[in-house]
């Protein structure tokens, strides 16, 4: 999970349609840099346009499954999706 | 002896058929790769270019590389999500085995169906003041 303000704007990450090593290539609907997670790093690298070079942070998130994740956090909401 | 020049003919395309098919390309990558002025620019299956010029002076990363290339429509993000919780309609059995990502931010306490980032890579968010993106 990443932070998507910079610079004092809230960016919108969207996929780009391409992949590299394996890994989606994002990028921002506002500028159209390009963003990687660059392997060894935390966090977004912007590799392409506008932002190349700045950073956008990672934040903390654990990957488990249902089952465990409600029975020790029961008040967890959970993304709805039609 | 015609029968057997048409077995023979036949044995012929059929194995040309098979060494063709065995020569298609494997891989996914720009369906053009190109260089003016000193850029590069890869395009992808809808005809868009992207300026991975950067992405290879600075980082090393090879316009070749890239991969898909399905364009910036294929796979939508979730703009608005809706968080469901314990005891609404359609809150998942705490029994269900099924993979998530959950997080903790600012007194927020959420999961995201991995199933559901598979289609749209990413989910935009906010936890209070926090903007952020969950992607798979």
């Amino acid at each position: 999970m990443y932070s998507r303000e910079i610079d004092d704007q809230v960016l919108t990450l969207s996929a780009s349609g391409w992949t590299y090593k394996n890994t989606f290539v994002l990028y921002d609907l506002e500028t159209e840099s390009l963003w990687y997670h660059l392997e060894g790093t935390d966090g977004l690298t912007g590799i392409s346009g506008r932002y190349t070079g700045r950073h956008l942070p990672e934040f903390a998130s654990t990957f488990t499954r249902w089952d465990e994740w409600i029975q020790a956090h029961p008040e967890s909401g959970i993304l709805s999706y039609p | 002896m015609r029968i057997f020049l048409l077995l023979l003919c036949g044995l012929v395309c059929g194995l040309t058929l098979t060494a063709c098919s065995d020569t298609r390309p494997t891989t996914a990558g720009p369906s053009a790769i190109d260089e003016q002025d000193g850029r590069v620019l890869i395009r992808d299956v809808t005809g868009k270019r992207w300026d991975v010029t950067e992405a290879r002076n600075q980082y090393g990363i090879l316009p070749g590389e890239f991969q898909h290339g399905l364009g910036p429509e294929a796979i939508p993000p979730i703009l608005i999500s809706h968080m469901l919780l314990p005891g609404e309609p359609g809150f998942p059995d705490p029994r269900a085995d099924f993979l998530v990502i959950g997080v903790l931010l600012n007194g927020f306490t959420r999961a995201y169906p991995i199933q559901v980032l598979g289609w749209h890579e990413v989910a935009t968010e906010k936890f209070g003041e926090a903007h952020v993106s969950v992607a798979f």
